[in-house]
């Protein structure tokens, strides 16, 4: 089986500030392996047989190469950065073009694609299946378990109010539900053996997309603005040294519902 | 779609019977013919079931009640189900919808989301709105941005607000856990969102009746579903709790959980944590709020020696009224707080539970 | 009462009164001084009225140096904050106040924003934000929330005095309150003693004294008082002498450039072959590791119950099953990096590890994740004592912090495990291998427990000076190990710092019963 597996760099998120225009306070930040993505990439390593092959995609600067090294080091086979100065700022639309172009002219024979269930920066979870209508192919979200079955594989889904199982036939999209707070390490073997592999770059070009559908000029979203939110509640700061007098005040708020 | 969309491939972005010198080939006929027509919103109300019976989650009434707002008169719904569905048509009418758009198939029983959203791809092209919106549920999460791609066009995730000029929507999101709001715009039709459950109030209008379409949905079922189950979930969900008492790093001791547990019950409120109770293992992830856990929005948010990091404040911002208990007064989340009280959350909690004690031997 | 100076009641059981050590202390007030005139306010007053004032950092300390016996507490919380960076011809320096923690340090330096530094020497701030790698304060105590002030009184070293030696070696100059309410403001080199004889002025004082007669053990990591030799600096005399000679309220600290670091945790089969891993990779100069840190089985079947009974309690994935014992170290991320870990694999291999059998990442996040394991031992230790504590309210840790030299490491070892088999006492060994200085953390589980330990501790300590070592490597002296420098260097030794306390502060206000007893 060839697994490709997409992950994004992410600011680590516990660090984020907002400067008071709204523009986000990066320097400094230091730049993670989104955990969603982590994950989704463990669950397919665990579980991967002899001969599979896991290939790694990000999408972004040429720093993302950092969390392509990783997945390497974890185990991942081969991986290609899709970087391009006229990818900066695309949306989940344009990102998707340009993964489902990656997948088409790279990786044609892939038999799942796997994602993790969001990102921790946009966190809007939308790329997965935009990629999997532009492919054609099935998409399967909330994933919890997968397996091998026959010529493919069977999902389980968990939509929260349901659970379900599905046949998931091979080229289709697989999105993981979870997170590991625990996360993984890689080991010095693992990490060995990604030093000898190279990150295969590809520019727009080696994805046979034009300027228009690329980066900002191919997103249709456009961020107006962005401004801190500033609490509108009214706040009244009260020092109790006496708990029962704050025990009160919340049971009066409780009561007044 | 077939392989060369709008301007996608260098090979033919040459094309000069548009303008090219203002919009890319390709783009230009496919933003002018929809510029001119697209008009009114489509909203995907999904149907949830309890056994025979059908319910319309509130997620849809608050979405459809913002459409209404927006947009009187051009409020299109499509939902997906037997002949058990009309009993929501009145809801649907009451909320604002003009014309429901039923999609009868035996094969779309169960959830399909491919074929959902090829189904109503559809139905866009019939009706053309100016918009499309969907509640930010884990379905509406997954339809959405396939009809987008479907569609061609950009999709907003969880909006929190919107509103629109003209035909032109102004989506706003919180980005980064809530520390920021952005306002987005989309510049192609139809314009996309999912819409944050909460976020919206439910409108209801005296009116019960509209028009109700049958729709044939001619394309292919794909998926095969083995096997489906509904999810009981153990104890109920923090969720739908009015009052959350809700407990973060400040507490120190394990015990504090059960007493907060005890005066839950007696207040007829609910328990919660932050993410390193979770992490201590106190309580199961289930009852996190935040952004890897849960967002809710109940009436009263009893944050008990929470600090109020990003992550935790994008789950509980909605709340109606918060009140923060903390011994820290520059904790964050005394900034963000109706009413903060600079004490110990522990000895507050064991006072309340006295003092409800003492209201129960006086009743 | 009138006063310049901010000073509250200390009510019932107040944080100022403990430390990480289990000990209890008493005083009357607390001091909480804003700046160095409120602090000198405070001394001058303490002083004239006999009053003793026991100084205290962010009280992470785990030998009592910060619990009070009487007296007032002088909390430097306030004095916190980097203030300048400057440069000379050693490299950048940092100024910064005393209660400053070594994370906030090393978090300002990490984030390079440095807007509202001053400017030491001319241009230093803007240089070091352009400099194209960031630079740290090197010294890691492991305990990254303590304060400079603590980390200087105590002279601190910790895993990476492997490399970088202790806080002793990056102090470039200190600012000092004595008792007598003078500050002295100096540079290493200002003041320098003539043989055994040193002398400087502060205020409207002038102070000369000879020195003790003994020479510090500097051979191995060591954190018995002040570095003692002929010719010294005066700086060295108030690094380590744990505030009984003075105040700091301001220091320069030294800094080197960051070049990140690779984490390892290497998993073996049992103690023994980590601790031969230890040894050969202390003596190869391809490894070259920045530090080692051993965990043995004891500390491995520790941190699986932690694990076990709170999954979610420690950023790590499951330690393997088979893992008997295991090292952390880091390797900077320099030179030929492949070639060193494949010389790694050599030496596991010889031990019955493997490459495969290890954990390894990059990443900030990667470091602090196995940090947090390695930190979760003693906590655990410490968790585990305190439940005890309201049945055997004298109970108090028992963590050894004994260094030697290499070439009686093996038999120290050896030493430790036979003693405390003996005595049939439960224990984890873990901790800074790479410099001889492992803690032995006695589990303890009734008050036989607590006497028996306390006995085998005597030994040890005994033990570890007779192989040339050091009782006291890195924790400090405080109020637990008084009689340790008696031990090392001769009664006579001891005379003699407190003949020089007694010129310093002769009504004997400052930190009392810290380092040399009372």
């Amino acid at each position: 089986m060839r697994y490709v597996v997409a992950v994004k760099q992410v600011p680590d998120s516990g660090l984020v500030e907002v400067n008071g225009d709204g523009s986000l306070r990066r320097a400094g930040v230091p730049a993670v392996l989104n955990p969603y993505c982590e994950y989704a990439l463990g669950r397919i390593l665990d579980s991967r047989l002899p001969g599979d092959e896991v290939t790694v995609v990000t999408m972004g600067p040429p720093q993302a190469s950092a969390v392509l090294r990783r997945c390497m080091e974890l185990g991942a086979d081969s991986a290609y950065l899709v970087s391009d100065p006229a990818l900066a700022g695309s949306d989940t639309w344009a990102t998707a073009r340009a993964l489902t172009a990656f997948v088409q002219r790279h990786i044609p024979d892939a038999d799942l694609l796997v994602f993790g269930r969001q990102t921790v920066d946009g966190d809007t979870g939308q790329v997965p299946y935009e990629v999997a209508q532009l492919l054609g192919v099935q998409q399967f979200a909330y994933v919890t378990d997968l397996e091998s079955s026959g010529d493919g594989f069977t999902a389980v889904q968990d939509y929260g109010d349901m659970r379900r199982r599905c046949t998931v036939p091979r080229g289709s999209v697989v999105a993981f539900s979870g997170v590991d707070p625990r996360g993984r390490f890689a080991s010095v073997s693992g990490r060995l053996a990604a030093a000898g592999r190279g990150i295969v770059t590809v520019d727009r070009v080696a994805l046979g997309l034009g300027l228009y559908s690329v980066g900002t000029k191919g997103s249709p979203t456009v961020i107006e603005a962005t401004r801190r939110v500033e609490s509108t509640r009214r706040n009244r700061k009260v020092v109790i040294r006496d708990p029962a007098t704050a025990a009160g005040l919340i049971l009066g708020e409780a009561g007044a519902r | 779609m077939s392989g060369c969309s709008g301007g996608s491939c260098s090979s033919c972005s040459s094309g000069d019977q548009d303008n090219p010198d203002r919009l890319p080939p390709g783009m230009l006929a496919r933003y002018d013919i929809n510029q001119s027509t697209a008009d009114g919103v489509l909203v995907w109300v999904e149907v949830e079931r309890d056994g025979d019976s059908v319910r319309m989650p509130d997620v849809c009434a608050e979405v459809l009640s913002a459409a209404r707002s927006m947009c009187d008169g051009r409020v299109f719904a499509v939902v997906f189900g037997g002949p058990e569905v009309k009993a929501l048509y009145p809801e649907m009418f009451s909320y604002g919808t003009d014309t429901v758009y039923h999609v009868r198939d035996a094969r779309l029983g169960t959830y399909q989301p491919e074929a959902y959203a090829d189904c109503m791809a559809g139905i866009v092209e019939r009706v053309v709105p100016a918009v499309v919106l969907m509640g930010a549920t884990t379905r509406g999460r997954e339809v959405a941005p396939r009809l987008a791609a479907i569609l061609q066009t950009g999709l907003t995730a969880d909006c929190t607000s919107l509103s629109m000029d003209g035909r032109d929507l102004l989506m706003t999101r919180p980005a980064f856990g809530g520390n920021l709001m952005a306002d987005i715009r989309c510049t192609r039709f139809p314009q996309m969102a999912t819409v944050r459950p909460g976020a919206f109030d439910k409108v209801p209008t005296d009116r019960t009746t509209g028009t109700a379409l049958y729709w044939q949905y001619q394309g292919e079922v794909p998926k095969e579903v083995l096997s489906e189950e509904p999810v009981t979930e153990g104890g109920s969900d923090i969720r739908d709790a009015r009052i959350l008492i809700s407990l973060g790093n400040g507490i120190r001791d394990r015990s504090t959980v059960e007493l907060a547990e005890s005066v839950a019950t007696r207040m007829g409120a609910m328990v919660s944590c932050s993410r390193s109770i979770v992490e201590k293992g106190w309580m199961p992830v289930s009852r996190q709020v935040g952004m890897s856990g849960r967002i809710v929005r109940p009436d009263l948010y009893i944050a008990m020696g929470i600090s109020g990091s990003v992550q935790h404040r994008a789950g509980m911002s909605g709340a109606r009224r918060i009140v923060a208990v903390n011994t820290d007064p520059d904790a964050p989340i005394h900034g963000f707080a109706d009413l903060s009280l600079i004490t110990d959350a522990a000895a507050v909690l064991a006072a309340m539970s006295r003092m409800l004690d003492g209201k129960e031997e006086n009743e | 009462m009138s006063e310049m100076f901010n000073r509250q009641r200390i009510q019932g059981d107040s944080p100022y009164l403990r430390d990480e050590s289990s000990l209890t202390g008493r005083a009357g007030s607390v001091i909480l001084p804003y700046d160095e005139n409120e602090l000198r306010e405070a001394i001058r007053y303490a002083n004239s009225k006999g009053i003793r004032v026991t100084v205290r950092g962010m009280g992470t300390g785990v030998c009592g140096g910060a619990v009070p016996q009487g007296g007032d507490v002088l909390s430097m919380e306030h004095m916190s904050g980097v203030t300048g960076v400057g440069r000379d011809d050693e490299g950048y320096f940092l100024r910064v106040l005393p209660c400053t923690t070594i994370q906030e340090i090393n978090d300002l330096l990490m984030s390079r924003s440095f807007d509202g530094l001053e400017d030491v020497t001319e241009g230093a701030v803007s240089a070091l934000a352009s400099e194209p790698v960031p630079y740290l304060y090197p010294v890691d105590p492991t305990e990254m929330g303590g304060s400079i002030g603590g980390n200087i009184a105590t002279n601190a070293s910790g895993p990476r005095t492997l490399r970088y030696g202790p806080t002793r070696d990056w102090v470039r100059g200190l600012r000092v309150v004595l008792p007598d309410g003078n500050y002295i403001a100096m540079t290493r080199g200002e003041h320098v003693a003539d043989g055994r004889r040193i002398s400087f002025p502060a205020g409207r004082n002038y102070y000369s004294f000879e020195l003790p007669r003994y020479d510090s053990r500097t051979g191995v990591k060591n954190a018995t008082g002040p570095v003692i030799s002929e010719g010294m600096d005066l700086v060295d005399l108030f690094i380590g002498s744990e505030g009984v000679f003075g105040v700091v309220t301001e220091a320069d600290i030294r800094l080197v450039p960051w070049y990140g670091t690779v984490s390892c945790i290497l998993f073996l089969p049992s103690d023994a072959d980590a601790l031969a891993v230890i040894r050969e990779m202390r003596s190869d100069d391809l490894v070259d590791p920045e530090f080692l840190e051993y965990m043995d089985h004891g500390s491995l079947d520790l941190l699986r119950g932690v694990m076990e009974a709170d999954p979610a309690l420690l950023p790590v994935p499951t330690l393997p099953a088979d893992a008997g014992a295991a090292v952390f170290t880091d390797l900077a991320d320099t030179g030929d990096m492949d070639a060193r870990f494949r010389r790694l694999g050599e030496i596991l291999s010889r031990h019955g590890g493997s490459l495969d059998a290890t954990w390894c990442g990059h990443e900030a996040s990667d470091r602090a994740r196995m940090r947090s394991l390695r930190h979760a031992i003693p906590r655990s230790v410490f968790e585990y004592v305190a439940s005890l504590k309201s049945e055997m309210p004298r109970i108090h840790k028992m963590g050894t912090d004994m260094s030697v030299p290499d070439d009686a490491c093996d038999e120290m070892m050896s030493f430790y495990a036979s003693e405390l088999d003996a005595a049939g006492l439960e224990y984890v060994v873990f901790g800074h291998m790479g410099d001889n200085h492992p803690h032995v953390e006695i589990i303890l589980r009734s008050m036989e427990d607590f006497e028996r330990a306390s006995e085998v501790y005597a030994r040890f300590a005994a033990k570890a000076v007779e192989l040339g070592g050091s009782p006291s490597a890195e924790h400090g002296i405080g109020k637990i190990k008084t009689g340790y420098i008696g031990l090392m260097y001769g009664e006579d030794a001891v005379a003699d710092l407190r003949r020089i306390k007694s010129v310093l502060d002769p009504n004997g206000v400052l930190c009392p019963g810290n380092m040399i007893g009372e």
